[in-house]
């Protein structure tokens, strides 16, 4: 770089606007693009999706008796998957499903949890679809509606 | 700009400098923008909050139910017999919970979900990456069909 080591510091001094200029660029195009990515990103609906069906389901093993929960907002371009030990929602992204969010559910001994998965294959992605949580005695099930 | 002894200038090149700084800054922006993201999916103890209500309403856990009316739950009432004799917490109220600890005190006495967890857990749980919480309950108790007044604590600790 020999512009640089100039002793006089002569050239330097009339390359450093021009610099500055350069990474204000480079800066500014960083900023714009991470903005974009995170404005396309579905990191925040499918955490709070896992999150507010997850936290919905630990609710209903509150209760004593039997319960039915319409659960109120609908399900948009996501899968909703629910086994024993978690709950998973992936969200389409460009027609391809993308990382899944984890909710990690505490389970009553011997009230079974049913598998659910929905939907199941790819096509469906532009379904809307409502969710029906369902407790009793023997079981947590899942429902869409 | 840094001079030698001879006030010239210093070689080292200015591109380097400027590179340190726009990593600074990119890192410095990028680490704001998630942790705000990050914030705003914050649900702090709600979790253990629940699985601390479940342990005083659930019948799988210390509620009371009448067999007499077809096992039928009295909400506020617990069974002596399943804290004291069966230890519930840990053979009907939680199953899969391998990431929490809880603790139930009922006249002076512990009971306990995951022991070995919870000891290790309660004493760091103040971090970010774990969620506490405990609450007392006035609770009347049945002990072979005798009725009484007691304060059930209940502690849950656990990774958020």
């Amino acid at each position: 770089m020999k512009v640089f080591s100039n002793r006089r510091g002569v050239e330097e001094l009339q390359l450093t606007p021009l610099l500055i200029l350069i990474f204000i660029v480079i800066i500014f195009f960083f900023l714009f693009s991470y903005a974009k990515s995170i404005s396309e990103s579905t990191y925040l609906k499918r955490n709070f999706l896992a999150k507010d069906i997850g936290f919905t389901i630990e609710a209903t093993k509150i209760s004593p008796s039997n319960l039915v929960i319409d659960y109120p907002r609908e399900i948009e371009n996501a899968q909703i998957s629910l086994t024993n030990s978690n709950l998973s929602v992936r969200v389409y992204d460009e027609e391809v499903l993308g990382r899944p969010a984890f909710f990690p559910t505490i389970n009553l001994k011997g009230v079974f949890v049913e598998d659910f998965v929905y939907p199941e294959e790819q096509g469906l992605e532009d379904e809307t679809y409502g969710l029906v949580i369902e407790k009793n005695q023997e079981e947590v099930l899942l429902k869409t509606k | 700009m840094i001079k030698d002894k001879k006030a010239q200038l210093s070689k080292t090149p200015l591109w380097i400098i400027n590179i340190c700084v726009l990593a600074v800054v990119v890192l410095t922006i990028s680490m704001v923008v998630n942790t705000n993201i990050n914030r705003q999916l914050e649900t702090g103890n709600l979790k253990a909050q629940l699985l601390t209500k479940r342990v005083i309403y659930n019948p799988n856990c210390y509620a009371y139910s009448n067999p007499d009316l077809n096992n039928q739950v009295i909400v506020g009432v617990v069974d002596y017999e399943k804290i004291d004799s069966q230890n519930n917490l840990e053979t009907s109220c939680f199953q899969n919970g391998e990431n929490i600890g809880v603790k139930a005190v009922f006249q002076n006495k512990d009971y306990y979900y995951n022991k070995d967890y919870y000891d290790e857990i309660a004493p760091i749980a103040f971090s970010e990456n774990y969620m506490e919480y405990e609450e007392n309950y006035l609770v009347k108790y049945v002990n072979e069909d005798v009725f009484g007044f007691e304060i059930i604590t209940v502690s849950v600790v656990g990774k958020k």
